[in-house]
């Protein structure tokens, strides 16, 4: 299968028979669903490293391929230097890694994830603090990301600082969810993120600023 | 006998006397033992620098004077390079004055050929005048011979039921058809009275049909001149369309001079629909009714909002139209909490005055609110690595980047003599599965 420059948020992934495979492209990575003796086996290569994972699935359901947005609160480090006199501010775009998740779709009922395939550049951490948040590093596109395939989800930003002194964050805080996420110009964008600072912390605010706990659908 | 006898005696006496004796040779043997001695039991240093630096002193000299030979050399080369150089150049530039007389030539050429091409563009233009004049005396003169076969008198009533077509045999149906759709507007009656006398029709209408062939070819004619000089005046192609389209004779223009005027009226439709929606879209603007506030009560960052303008928004599809706001494409989610900030909820940060600080950029406090805080799963387990040395440093590179870890707390590799003890947190509801195959991955990259 040709790698495709577009991407969507749901893929297909159907069941391969008896010695056949099926095999998805996104971006870099490729997925590969094959029927084994006894089940069926799954592997998942980006290129520099690949994992393998054995799947039991009943022939009554369907797998799809979901890109689902990180589970935790982001902190976005830019890869350029952010500095924002007062009362300025910096509009852009930045480009946020989706986590390909398979999903099994049974009957009528919700899909349950099967498999979440955490991308390697999308880095865990905790504190007693702040709990779980996932990093990740962006440029700060001043147009919209060419699209190229990739399992990443376009977050336009406005950052406005309201303190009294010039602003250099080291991160751009942000929180995404599922339903935030969709399909635009063959891309996957969310609706812009504001960040105000207001000399303490960052403040999001406008319509997208909730934070939701929804999480995953 | 006796003489010669005496002679050799004398002669052996003479060669006697005069060969050396063996004493005056072991003396000389002797003293060159002693001085070989001699020269054997010197000691090196007492050869001595000096003497040795004499003995080469003529050497030195030759070196001196090779070198200075050799620097004289050098310069000479150099100077050659120069001369060198500047004959290249002496020889260069003729060729350079060469290409400039090109280049002067060339231009020559190219003012020469503009010159013919807009001599050329005039001679069009004049014999475009020319064809058009004749074109619309032409027209007038048949307008006029038509009125004339108006004004006679007609033989039978039963012409006048005649149909045009009739009178455009088959070979000139094409050419008669359009002319007749033209003049249906205002000359439908004479040309009707053209075809309705049977005494003229024959001689008159074979005439009318020879005009019309000659107008059509050459109005054909002019259209392919000027499609051909259209590249070099688009515009006064485009105007010499519309002027015939409205100001020729509706006569001898067939269906292309209303297809032009089609085209160019289109395009005028088109700019005026963009001219009118970006008018509209200016007018809506301040019109448009702005996005819903967030309540007061909803979050506290509603007075911080007071600067930005919803409506700039980025160039994301569906949200370039200025009216649309990020509300159209904001999903709502089914049961979003409400984010209220909390009282009880620990300080996010420490109000920091240098906002560079990495602790300053917290989280909201509503966020830290409703994430779970329980500390994640940690993992810890010992190893008897074959390198102790190397097994730190390979763990925890792949620690560092495997996604499920986190990099906070950080993962620790100590060792302890033989032993290396691995600790790290894992994300929270990771699998047991990922996080044996985890562990079972990193005791086999040590194994």
């Amino acid at each position: 299968m040709e790698a495709s420059p577009s991407i969507s948020l749901r893929m297909p992934l159907p069941l391969p028979s008896r010695g056949q495979s099926t095999r998805v492209r996104v971006g870099t990575s490729e997925l590969v669903l094959e029927s084994v003796r006894g089940g069926y086996s799954l592997l998942w290569s980006d290129g520099r490293s690949a994992r393998r994972y054995s799947l039991g699935l009943p022939d009554d359901g369907a797998m799809e391929l979901r890109f689902c947005a990180p589970k935790f609160p982001l902190r976005v480090v830019p890869r350029d230097v952010l500095a924002l006199v007062p009362r300025a501010r910096l509009s852009g775009y930045l480009q946020v890694p989706l986590v390909p998740t398979l999903r099994w779709l049974a009957g009528e009922g919700p899909g349950m994830d099967v498999i979440e395939l955490a991308p390697n550049d999308l880095q865990a951490e905790w504190d007693e603090i702040q709990g779980p948040w996932q990093r990740c590093a962006s440029s700060l596109h001043v147009r919209f990301p060419m699209r190229s395939g990739e399992a990443k989800v376009v977050v336009p930003v406005h950052v406005k600082n309201l303190g009294r002194d010039v602003l250099s964050p080291p991160f751009l805080p942000l929180h995404l969810t599922d339903g935030d996420l969709r399909e635009k110009r063959d891309s996957i964008v969310v609706s812009p993120r504001r960040l105000v600072w207001n000399g303490e912390s960052f403040a999001p605010t406008g319509p997208a600023a909730g934070y939701s706990a929804a999480g995953r659908a | 006998m006796g003489c010669v006898r005496r002679g050799l005696l004398a002669a052996l006496v003479a060669v006697a006397a005069c060969s050396p004796s063996s004493s005056e040779l072991g003396e000389v043997a002797a003293e060159l033992r002693a001085l070989r001695l001699q020269a054997r039991s010197a000691s090196p240093p007492d050869a001595g620098a000096p003497q040795v630096a004499e003995a080469l002193s003529p050497l030195r000299t030759a070196l001196d004077g090779l070198l200075a030979t050799q620097r004289d050399l050098q310069a000479q080369q150099v100077e050659l390079a120069r001369e060198m150089h500047r004959w290249t150049q002496l020889a260069a530039q003729p060729a350079n004055a060469a290409r400039s007389e090109e280049g002067l030539a060339l231009a020559k050429r190219l003012q020469e050929l503009e010159q013919k091409m807009a001599q050329q563009e005039t001679r069009h233009r004049e014999v475009e005048t020319l064809l058009r004049g004749a074109l619309d005396r032409t027209s007038e003169r048949l307008e006029s011979f038509l009125l004339q076969l108006q004004s006679l008198p007609r033989p039978t009533p039963a012409g006048d039921n005649a149909s045009p077509a009739s009178l455009a045999t088959p070979p000139a149906a094409g050419a008669s058809e359009p002319k007749q759709g033209t003049v249906d507007t205002g000359s439908g009656a004479r040309a009707g009275g053209a075809g309705s006398r049977p005494g003229l029709s024959a001689p008159v209408g074979w005439w009318i049909l020879l005009l019309g062939s000659v107008l059509v070819g050459g109005h054909l004619c002019v259209r392919a001149w000027r499609g051909r000089g259209a590249h070099a005046v688009p515009g006064r192609d485009a105007a010499g369309d519309a002027q015939q389209a409205h100001g020729a004779a509706p006569q001898a223009v067939p269906a292309p001079a209303p297809q032009s005027a089609e085209e160019i009226w289109a395009a005028a439709a088109l700019l005026g629909e963009a001219v009118d929606r970006l008018r509209r879209g200016k007018d809506a603007v301040p019109n448009a009714p702005r996005p819903p506030r967030q309540p007061p009560g909803d979050l506290d960052f509603a007075g911080l909002d007071a600067g930005l303008d919803d409506r700039d928004l980025f160039v994301v599809e569906g949200l370039d139209d200025p009216g649309v706001t990020a509300d159209a494409v904001e999903p709502v989610p089914a049961a979003r909490p409400v984010l209220v900030p909390t009282p009880e909820a620990p300080p996010v940060a420490p109000a920091a005055a240098a906002p560079t600080s990495r602790e300053a950029v917290a989280m909201p406090r509503m966020v830290a609110s409703v994430l779970p805080r329980r500390a994640p799963a940690q993992l810890s387990f010992r190893l008897r690595p074959r390198d102790p040395a190397h097994a730190c440093s390979a763990l925890l590179k792949i620690l560092r980047e495997d996604p499920r870890v986190l990099q906070r707390p950080e993962p620790r590799v100590q060792g302890t003599g033989p032993e290396v003890v691995c600790q790290f947190a894992v994300l929270p509801g990771l699998p047991a599965g990922e996080c044996s195959v985890l562990e079972q991955r990193l005791r086999d990259s040590v194994g």
